[in-house]
């Protein structure tokens, strides 16, 4: 069996990861740095969105929107990816940190999906004239909501914790049949909703003085989305590792 | 690079679309705070009961 041990240290980074007391660790020390950095870009994102960049010939400034509208829609919807994948992990590998990034990732996702309709609202109203429309593309963000919720419900549907985590990432990675319908259902139906602003394939369709600043919002909410990530999977940690050594003596630590 | 607006009146009235931008940036700074206090306050509480279980132990070892 000499070729078993002589594996092991290759997969040392694998089992480190799924340490909860590494993470809690490892993230302690990165939170200071991502958290300066996400307030940062956000806050000159916002001011040069809200102030600095030239509007929009025909939307006028309702378009101001657009700088916190499509970062919150981008990490709704990239935030259910890193979800389904953590669920996935859990599943396959029985990873216990891994059910707890899954469980975190429910709750942002949810406050990140209503922020995208309820901004999406906002603008609809001096845009198309109202605030809601049953289109495809609001229609599938709506699902993704009751998507995030239902994994969060699970979570507390089951007296076995082991039963909840099971169901959750289940549900979560059924529900990855929605994303692509969210991204192509501008294309696919007709629909109010304009075409996607940002493609990886083409330039995007905005004027440079635009797009600059509604790149560092979306650079800053991703910055922020790990930022609370990171907060809410350490709190889960806490929560779930109190009977441990390592959580005693960190809060012995902290007190003296 | 310039300011777009006039003054202070201008910026928050956006010619008629300041109650729809304003209301998106105040949501939108509301929910995001949210998202940092609330795994904070849920950190506090749990550290809290970790103190707590730690107390009731060596009390319950001290009447033994």
């Amino acid at each position: 069996m000499n070729w078993l041990t002589n594996w092991s240290p290759s997969w040392q980074w694998f089992h480190r990861l799924g340490s909860p007391r590494w993470f809690y660790q490892t993230t302690g020390r990165w939170l200071p740095w991502l958290s300066l950095l996400a307030l940062t870009l956000l806050s000159t994102g916002l001011v040069w969105g809200l102030g600095f960049a030239p509007q929009d010939a025909k939307q006028g400034n309702s378009f101001r929107i657009i700088y916190l509208h499509v970062p919150a829609s981008f990490l709704a919807l990239a935030g259910y990816y890193i979800m389904a994948i953590a669920g996935a992990i859990g599943l396959i590998w029985k990873m216990k940190l891994s059910y707890m990034v899954m469980k975190s990732a429910a709750p942002i996702g949810a406050a990140l999906t209503f922020l995208a309709l309820f901004t999406g609202a906002i603008w609809g109203k001096p845009t198309w004239g109202t605030y809601w429309v049953w289109d495809a593309r609001v229609t599938s963000m709506l699902i993704l909501l009751f998507l995030y919720l239902g994994v969060l419900a699970l979570q507390y549907a089951f007296y076995s914790n082991e039963a909840g985590n099971r169901a959750s990432a289940i549900l979560a990675l059924v529900g990855t049949v929605n994303i692509p319908i969210i991204y192509k259902s501008v294309d696919w139906w007709y629909t109010l909703h304009q075409p996607a602003t940002i493609k990886l394939t083409s330039a995007p369709s905005m004027h440079p003085d635009m797009f600059q600043p509604l790149l560092v919002m979306i650079l800053g909410f991703y910055c922020f989305y790990t930022v609370a990530l990171f907060l809410f999977t350490r709190a889960e940690i806490l929560r779930r590792e109190r009977k441990s050594t390592w959580v005693k003596e960190l809060v012995i630590g902290a007190q003296h | 690079m310039n300011f777009q607006f006039e003054n202070l009146q201008q910026l928050l009235a956006m010619d008629g679309h300041g109650p729809f931008v304003w209301t998106a940036v105040l949501v939108s700074l509301a929910v995001m705070l949210w998202l940092i206090i609330k795994p904070l306050a849920d950190s506090k509480a749990a550290q809290k009961d970790v103190v707590r279980d730690i107390a009731r132990a060596t009390n319950s070892n001290g009447e033994a």
